[in-house]
């Protein structure tokens, strides 16, 4: 069996209390143009009154504007859909995630949610790009422009301009709310869908459920330069952290992107092939899919069944 | 700070006597302005009431897409049951943009157009929806902003069968209104009798509790139940092969027979 790491990874550790400063991990990032990701948490109150979480700064930084879930179902992990296999499309630049929040009277907070013509025509041209790129069929954007006329509206109108460059690919808009719904009713419809930023975290992690949880789906963001890697759900599941009984798959399916992505098929397909065959075969699974299995069984099952 | 203060020490003892003096808002003053600007009024009215021989008048906005249709049938079946309601009908129209009607599906996407489901919960100050969704364990009482809220609930209604079976309702403190759970007008589907009357029978349910015509409220959801549950008489959102009509017939036949 061969296998072997090309690249010398470089691993760069950002802790909230302990980290090296996100500076060097920009630098890293933006040096090696490609980056393997774990989840970063951030509390749901700051100390500091700093609003931006650090996957904020680090999106910020780097313009990791494109976050894209391929949400898929899996051999033999059982949902109460099959056949789901849609790409969600993410602008996580702007939008609700901007960190401008005040308290101008006491009691009453307003939180800025902004949206730019520029940045929203990008995210929908990067979504079409990406949906010729993959052979798909149809885009769905999804908005909520009958309330946020303006915001959303923007987005919306956005998407439309760029919709009419791509005359082979179907657009569609939806409603987020009525989206998903769409979602845990019928989730076959849905192919390429193109989101704001909240929404987009939404249907994300909604679509992830459909799968079969957070430890299975995959993630990354892109930039006009660099691309990180990471799970699609951003669930840190510290309840597991240290018990060895963590779902290993999206962390490896992100490997197997990342390889895919540097131009190595064989070695990305190699990893998919044993993993598929691992949830095939049914016998190790850990917890999250109702197995009994620890992560390191899993990853050594897969080890196995590398070919 | 000091303005501020000093403005609320000027108002306060106006309003509270007026407050004390009538035991209500002063009429002049919008449900809005009361709930708002009033902090010492007494805010919780009870249930209207009834008005002569026990009936109550209520609205009814059939709204858009199959609203039309459904809120026949839920009259049908009031008038079969002989439920004490009087509905006093406002027709609304997605398509018109002035503020003076109620148009529940909002059309326009124009900036100058606020969403008339927006207009009627600020006008009437509807600041709490309840959803009541059984058969779906892990959670209790769900609290949330607005639309973490619409979308939870639009989740939970995918998760339990579609648009068509759960009713939602809305209170302030003065109001109460009762709909179909997701708020989607169903447009593709209207007047083709074969919308799921479900959402909003529940919903007629709703009311009826609200009211406190427990009675007539039980009859129309016991015969739900059982045109749900026994006949399986259900429209093809829900897997059954029944038109809307069938489901109203089988519901009323229910009704009767009990």
């Amino acid at each position: 069996m061969i296998y072997h790491e090309p690249r010398a990874m470089a691993r760069d550790e950002v802790n909230p209390t302990l980290s090296a400063p996100i500076e060097d991990v920009v630098n890293s990032i933006a040096k090696n143009k490609i980056c393997m990701k774990g989840i970063l948490a951030t509390p749901d109150f700051s100390h500091t009154g700093e609003l931006q979480t650090l996957n904020m700064k680090l999106r910020n930084a780097l313009d990791l504007y494109a976050n894209v879930v391929h949400v898929k179902s899996l051999p033999n992990v059982k949902c109460r859909h099959t056949g789901v296999d849609c790409i969600i499309i993410r602008e996580q630049t702007e939008g609700e995630y901007s960190a401008l929040e005040h308290e101008g009277v006491p009691g009453v907070v307003e939180c800025l949610k902004i949206v730019t013509a520029a940045k929203s025509e990008r995210i929908a041209k990067f979504a079409f790009d990406y949906a010729v790129k993959m052979g798909r069929k149809k885009v769905t954007a999804v908005h909520k422009a009958n309330i946020m006329k303006l915001g959303d509206g923007l987005f919306l109108r956005s998407c439309e301009e760029i919709a009419k460059l791509y005359p082979r690919i179907q657009f569609e808009k939806m409603i987020v709310d009525n989206c998903t719904m769409q979602m845990v009713s019928d989730p076959s419809q849905f192919d390429v869908m193109v989101t704001p930023n909240l929404y987009g975290n939404i249907v994300d992690n909604l679509a992830s459920g459909l799968v079969g949880g957070a430890g299975v789906v995959a993630g990354a963001s892109y930039s006009s330069q660099c691309v990180v890697f990471e799970q699609g759900a951003r669930h840190i599941f510290s309840g597991a952290v240290g018990k060895n009984i963590a779902n290993p798959v999206a962390t490896l399916l992100c490997s197997a992107n990342l390889l895919a992505h540097v131009n190595l098929p064989v070695y990305s397909k190699m990893i998919k092939n044993a993993i598929s065959k691992v949830l095939k075969d049914g016998k190790v699974r850990t917890k999250d899919l109702g197995g009994q299995s620890t992560t390191k069984d899993f990853t050594y099952a897969v080890i196995h069944c590398l070919t | 700070m000091a303005v501020r203060l000093f403005s609320k020490l000027k108002v306060f003892p106006e309003i509270r006597g007026v407050a004390n003096a009538s035991g209500a808002a002063p009429a002049t003053l919008s449900d809005y302005d009361v709930q708002h600007k009033t902090p010492v009024t007494r805010k919780q009215k009870l249930i209207p009431k009834a008005h002569y021989g026990g009936r109550h008048a209520v609205t009814m906005l059939p709204g858009g897409g199959i609203g039309p249709e459904c809120m026949g049938y839920v009259r049908d079946i009031f008038k079969y049951i002989g439920a004490p309601i009087d509905f006093e009908v406002v027709d609304i129209d997605p398509d018109v943009d002035n503020d003076d009607d109620g148009n529940i599906e909002t059309k326009s996407e124009a900036a100058y157009v606020t969403s008339r489901n927006v207009a009627l919960r600020n006008e009437l100050d509807m600041y709490v929806y309840v959803m009541n969704c059984k058969s779906y364990p892990g959670f209790d009482v769900m609290l949330m902003t607005n639309l973490y809220g619409s979308i939870v609930s639009n989740v939970v209604c995918g998760l339990l069968g579609g648009a068509g079976l759960l009713s939602g309702r809305n209170y302030g403190d003065h109001y109460a209104l009762f709909e179909p759970g997701t708020r989607n007008t169903g447009t593709a589907i209207a007047g083709k009798n074969v919308a799921n009357p479900i959402a909003m029978l529940n919903a007629s349910v709703d009311m009826l509790e609200h009211l406190g015509h427990h009675f007539h409220a039980n009859l129309i959801r016991r015969a739900l139940n059982k045109t749900i549950n026994v006949d399986r008489v259900l429209t093809t959102d829900v897997g059954g092969t029944s038109t809307s009509s069938e489901v109203v017939e089988s519901i009323l036949g229910n009704i009767g027979r009990s």
